[in-house]
Parts: C-alpha cells; sequence; structure tokens
C-alpha cells in the first residue's frame, strides 16, 4: 500500500507547472508587507511610548513588588471577567474576534465566549481519575458557539494523546489540547462545520496510536 | 535583499517550485488554492531569506505550506469543501491520467487536513514520523495516529483501490 501510494502521489498527472512570473509576484507581496510591517511597526512605538508615560511610575513599582516577594510561592491571579474561577482562564480558540475561554471553578469545569459572557456552562463535579470521556459540551452550546460558529470541546481522558471529532458524513476534525495552571484535567476542543451532518462520535488516541476511547453521539430529533 | 541573494532566492524557486506546487497541490486538492498556498510560503521565505538561505529553504517552505494550509482551514472552516467536479476538463487521449489525479485528490479529500498533511509528508516528501512530527509542531504519537487513520481511510477507497491495482 505504502509503495502504491508513493508511486501515486508522484503522478505526472499530478503535477502542476509552476507560473513563470512567480518570482515577481513574491517579491511584490513581500514588498506590500514589509510596508505594512512598517507602518505597524511606527504606530505600535508610539503606543508603546504613550503607555510607557502613563503606566511607567506603577510598573516600576511592579516590579519592585515582585523582586522583594521572591521567596514566596507564585499565587494565581484573579482573572477579574471570572472572578470565581480557581484556575489560569485559557483561550480555547479565536474565532472572529471573539475567544472561547475554559477553566474549573473548584471541581466544576467552565466555558464561555467573550461575546457572550453571561452564557458559561459549568460541568461537574469532574472526577480526574475517570477513565474514557467524561464531559463533552456539545456543537451548538452558547458557550462554545461564536456568530454560528460551532465548536465542541470536552475534558482529555487520561492517557490520550489526539482526540478526533468524527462526523456523520466521515470527515474528521482533529482537536487541540489546552492546559493552564492548576486544571484539574486538560480540556481538548475543536472546530467543526455541522451545518450538513452532526458529530457521530468522538474518539481518543494514545500515543502510538491505538484508540482507547470512543463516546457516540446520540442523534439529534 | 543584496543582488546575490535575489540570485540564490531566483535559483531556488526556478529549481524548487515545480516539487513544491505537487506538495501545495496535494495539501489543498485545487490548482488555484495551490498557488495561493505557494506564493504565501515563498513569500515568507523571501522575507527570512538572510536566515533561512545557509540552513534549509526547502524545508522552511515546506513547513510554512503544511501549516498555514491547516491554518487556513482553522481559519475559514466553511472552505473545507472536497471537490465534487474538478476546474479542468479531461480529454479523451489523457482519461487514464485524469482517472489518477481524480482517484488520488477525492482519497485524499475525506482526510482530515492533519491526516492529509502527514499522509503528504509522509509518501510525497519521504519524511520520517520524526521529522514530520517537527514540521507540525505535534507529538510523533499524533503522527503516528494520524498516518493509521489516514491509511485505514485510504485502503477503503475504492477509486484509489483501482488505481493501486493498475500501479501493481
Amino acid at each position: 500500500m505504502e509503495d502504491d501510494l508513493r508511486v501515486l502521489l508522484r503522478s505526472p498527472a499530478l503535477t502542476l507547472e509552476p507560473p513563470t512570473t512567480l518570482p515577481d509576484v513574491v517579491r511584490r507581496k513581500a514588498r506590500r508587507r514589509r510596508m505594512r510591517a512598517r507602518a505597524g511597526g511606527a504606530v505600535g512605538f508610539l503606543a508603546v511610548v504613550a503607555i510607557g508615560l502613563l503606566a511607567g511610575p506603577g510598573l516600576k513599582d511592579s516590579i519592585d513588588g515582585l523582586r522583594s516577594d521572591r521567596s514566596q510561592p507564585a499565587e494565581l491571579k484573579p482573572d477579574p471577567r471570572f472572578p470565581t474561577a480557581t484556575t489560569e482562564v485559557v483561550t480555547l480558540q479565536r474565532i472572529n474576534g471573539a475567544e472561547v475561554l475554559t477553566w474549573f471553578e473548584g471541581a466544576d469545569w467552565c466555558t464561555a465566549t467573550t461575546r457572550v459572557k453571561h452564557q458559561k456552562t459549568c460541568l461537574g463535579p469532574i472526577n480526574p481519575a475517570h477513565q474514557g470521556f467524561s464531559r463533552i459540551v456539545p456543537s451548538g452550546s452558547a458557550s462554545v458557539t461564536v456568530d454560528n460558529e460551532h465548536m465542541v470541546a470536552g475534558l482529555v481522558p487520561p492517557g490520550a494523546s489526539s482526540v478526533v471529532v468524527h462526523m456523520k458524513d466521515g470527515r474528521e476534525y482533529d482537536a487541540q489540547f489546552a492546559d493552564g495552571a492548576r486544571f484539574l484535567v486538560p480540556v481538548w476542543s475543536s472546530r467543526i462545520d455541522d451545518s450538513t451532518f452532526p458529530v457521530e462520535y468522538y474518539a481518543a488516541f494514545d500515543s502510538v496510536g491505538r484508540e482507547i476511547a470512543r463516546q457516540p453521539v446520540a442523534s439529534r430529533s | 535583499m543584496k543582488a546575490e541573494q535575489e540570485q540564490a532566492f531566483n535559483a531556488f524557486v526556478s529549481a524548487r517550485s515545480r516539487h513544491l506546487l505537487q506538495t501545495a497541490h496535494l495539501l489543498t486538492g485545487d490548482r488555484h488554492r495551490a498557488e495561493d498556498l505557494l506564493q504565501t510560503a515563498l513569500t515568507r521565505a523571501y522575507l527570512r531569506w538572510d536566515r533561512i538561505e545557509a540552513e534549509d529553504p526547502e524545508g522552511y517552505v515546506r513547513r510554512t505550506l503544511a501549516n498555514a494550509h491547516i491554518d487556513w482551514w482553522r481559519r475559514k472552516p466553511w472552505r473545507e469543501q472536497p471537490a465534487a467536479e474538478l476546474p479542468d476538463v479531461a480529454g479523451p487521449d489523457q482519461a487514464a491520467a485524469y482517472d489518477v489525479r481524480d482517484a488520488v485528490l477525492d482519497a485524499l479529500g475525506g482526510l482530515s487536513r492533519r491526516q492529509r498533511a502527514v499522509v503528504v509528508l509522509r509518501y510525497y516528501e519521504d519524511l520520517s514520523e520524526a521529522e514530520i512530527a517537527a514540521v507540525l509542531g505535534c507529538s510523533a504519537g499524533t503522527v503516528k495516529s494520524a498516518a493509521s487513520r489516514a491509511m485505514a481511510k485510504l485502503r477503503a477507497h475504492p477509486g484509489l483501490a483501482a488505481q493501486r491495482e493498475e500501479v501493481a
């Protein structure tokens, strides 16, 4: 199979002739990007100078404070957006300028978007030793949806190196893992397009690619 | 960029762009998106040429191709549209060649972006699992599991099976 695939991927039927103008197109694009970067750099520099003038004295006090507290164990800074969080608040995905966030509140696992802050979802209590998939926030939940773009998120099963979302039409979406300070369990998330076919099941794989857990999804009515 | 660096960049593009365009074609399944992807990767390489020239410019472009392709999908998932009809029309004397192309691109279109990148890097670029993991910024275990799931899907693809019999 592997050798046949090598031959097929190298087939002349798949060969394309690059446009003769390619180096010129690349040079023009690079020039435009450089000009944009320079313009952005100048604006950024002015912003940094302004912030420095405004916040300089306060910043110095903070640094001095850090120096004197070096011997103390690091405290988790409370996140003003979610004051009841007992862990770091971590960004799972960025969608259209909004962020999908996750954190824990004691033994509960929570998600929310920066678009609709009052729609947070908390599930629990979490048992970190639970084998297989324990908690999943499904596609369509307000706490993981931004502008009609869908995501699913869940807690990573123990021993899993990767998680795949398998759709009813056979498509698969790889999940990304996120971990934060004091998280009870890492969290997986995946952007999906379920506008035509919904999720069929979630599967977790270990480091050598063996499937170690599968969670089927009940059909939507 | 200095004149000799410009020359070196031109030489690199003329020597390797056909191979890299085929990599982009296998990743995207579409000629126009493949050209866009290659332009993006080469532009990034051009802007960093003084740093990458002495090391491995092709490796840099390959890494950018694979990751930019996955990032495009993350930003715009609705673009994930396996092509039902390919843009070019097959002439009668080219029918066998187009059968191969259609079968390969259709089979690759059934894979996830990461699986597709793993297959292209493994079987077209001939990279090892460890090298692919470095290119994609993931663990070797993730590459292994993506490859094994991708191969299971490719084995089950009827069009590809027919082409494999022709090859054998």
